[in-house]
């Protein structure tokens, strides 16, 4: 064993850190969200809030993870079907045949909307098995407050696959660990009044802190808080234009920039 | 009417002008090789043709039409391969053909079978694209070229990664594709010989501009020098003094005199050679190829620079 060749070694890995925001994410992002989750949940608990809400906080928390769960895994597949084809370095062969943006894009979407009904089929007979909770008690509600999780993660996904596009695989953290930077202030575990006064405006710039909202709402009351349908549509909508804006403005760059067949 | 017709077409990344107004055109049934040193503006010609690349300025007709108005029409009608481009590594040759053929509207797998056999390839439909060998890779990207049967096919460096016995298998069959179908193609290679073998008309690009476009032999032309090897049984010495005596300018190296020398003055200086009565063991007279060519065009590329 030679210390020269450790020490090789370990400048090989600060050489990568030095040059990619993401490794510096990797260390410094997940403690920070982890912690702020769970600062968060152990103050709700502590309060005892969930108690003087009439629903019960098994129902309050896996309420939540089914729906954030179906956010992630529809946020995920727009930008890792780019990935995975840029990865095989097959991307070029997509992009020299005649199909559109639009299309590879919708494709993603649809395989996207089998996979949530997938996951929510399979949570919701893992709640109700193992905790005797079922999320089918939100009832007509899960109707849109899925279809509105749904039309804002493919606004995330074309936001994130805009930023590989622009920087390549070196950004692909972001497919996988974006929507973890909204999860402490979307209200997913914890009411919007747990979060500190100053971070609540920025939490009801999202469209989830309303679904995440109405979602305890309808589990404490039984009614579905419209004007949240509302709040949440009408962000979707400015936030999907965005997505889409931003989509094709990064993949005009790495147009004129000659970048598609170099992304790697 | 061409099956494809560049005008003026213009690239540039910040400062560096990768294209200078390039214009050129390939006729029905037409090889057209595209040569020069790296940089020179071969891939990205060959990528703004395909739409992965957007131009500063220029035009291009595919077919007829504008290449840009007409995205889905035109690369509808047309393929492409490289060395450089894969298949989707997890998904089996079938599955990956299965997909490319769907995407250029090709329904049933009657000519993915046929193209397969044609190309001996059918034992391969159910490995992973990732466990194929460059060589099955390459017959199998082919197939993936052809499954829309394109009027047009751009080939970036298809043998690249090839040993030399796959390489010439693959000309052959590009060339016996060309037979039988009539494809347009344009190729590019570091391969000067492939090129040689493969196109009847070569495009010379320098520092993003075409310095020749013509036939091979007449770009041969343009190098006028031949180079005469002649092995004597006399000792160097002597000879260097006959050559001095009747001008002759030569580099000698053990028993060989090596002359560089017009077409047209050979034979006066090997009857020169012959009248002397030195005895001669070995003539051999190299010709100018495309390598001499691509070398004069790099190096005057260079000396410009």
């Amino acid at each position: 064993m030679k210390l020269h060749r450790i020490n090789a070694i370990i400048l090989h890995h600060l050489y990568f850190w030095k040059k990619s925001v993401p490794r510096w994410l990797d260390i410094l992002y997940w403690p920070v969200v982890t912690l702020a989750v769970w600062g968060f949940i152990t103050v709700y608990l502590q309060k005892g809030a969930f108690e003087t809400q009439g629903a019960s906080i098994v129902g309050m928390f896996l309420g939540g993870i089914t729906l954030w769960m179906l956010f992630q895994r529809a946020q995920q597949d727009i930008a890792i079907s780019y990935l995975q084809d840029i990865w095989s370095r097959s991307i070029v062969n997509l992009y020299v045949s005649p199909m559109t943006n639009a299309e590879f894009i919708i494709a993603s979407i649809l395989v996207g909307v089998i996979k949530v009904a997938i996951t929510l089929v399979v949570m919701g007979a893992l709640s109700a098995l193992l905790y005797s909770f079922n999320i089918f008690t939100l009832g007509f509600s899960l109707i849109p407050f899925t279809g509105l999780l749904l039309v804002f993660a493919w606004a995330l996904g074309l936001f994130i696959t805009g930023v590989v596009f622009r920087f390549g695989t070196d950004a692909q953290v972001l497919a996988f660990g974006a929507s973890f930077v909204l999860q402490p202030i979307v209200a997913v575990f914890y009411p919007l009044s747990i979060l500190p006064s100053w971070v609540q405006p920025i939490a009801l710039a999202f469209p989830l802190t309303h679904i995440f909202e109405g979602m305890r709402e309808v589990l404490a009351t039984g009614v579905l808080p419209w004007d949240a349908i509302w709040w949440a549509s009408g962000l979707n909508v400015l936030y999907l234009l965005f997505g889409a804006w931003f989509f094709g403005r990064m993949f005009s760059h790495v147009k004129t920039k000659g970048l598609l067949a170099k992304l790697e | 009417m061409p099956i494809l017709e560049v005008s003026n077409l213009q690239k540039s990344y910040g400062t560096f002008d990768a294209l200078k107004g390039i214009s050129f055109a390939i006729e029905k049934g037409e090889i057209l090789g595209f040569l020069g040193p790296n940089g020179a503006g071969k891939t990205t010609t060959i990528q703004i043709i395909l739409q992965i690349i957007t131009p500063n300025a220029g035009s291009i007709k595919l077919f007829g039409m504008d290449a840009f108005q007409n995205r889905e029409t035109v690369l509808g009608r047309m393929n492409f391969t490289s060395a450089y481009v894969y298949l989707f590594g997890s998904l089996t040759v079938w599955e990956n053909l299965k997909v490319f053929a769907m995407l250029y509207g090709v329904t049933g797998t009657e000519r993915i079978t046929k193209l397969l056999k044609e190309f001996e390839a059918y034992d391969l439909k159910d490995k992973k694209a990732v466990t194929l060998s460059s060589g099955q890779l390459t017959r199998v990207m082919v197939v993936k070229a052809l499954l829309n049967n394109p009027e047009l096919l751009l080939l970036d460096e298809p043998t690249s990664s090839l040993d030399p016995d796959i390489a010439a298998k693959m000309r052959e069959i590009l060339k016996e594709i060309h037979r039988t179908r009539g494809i347009s193609m344009l190729y590019t290679s570091h391969n000067m010989a492939e090129i040689e073998a493969m196109c009847s008309r070569v495009i010379f690009l320098s520092h993003g501009e075409i310095v020749a476009n013509d036939t091979p032999e007449k770009l041969t032309r343009l190098i006028p020098n031949h180079d005469l090897r002649v092995t004597f049984e006399q000792d160097p010495k002597e000879l260097a003094a006959f050559l001095k005596e009747r001008n002759i300018k030569g580099k000698i190296s053990d028993h060989t005199l090596q002359v560089t020398a017009e077409n047209e003055d050979i034979p006066d200086i090997l009857g020169a050679l012959f009248k002397s009565g030195h005895k001669i063991r070995d003539i051999s007279i190299q010709e100018p190829d495309l390598e001499d060519v691509f070398l004069k065009i790099a190096r005057e590329g260079a000396a410009k620079k």
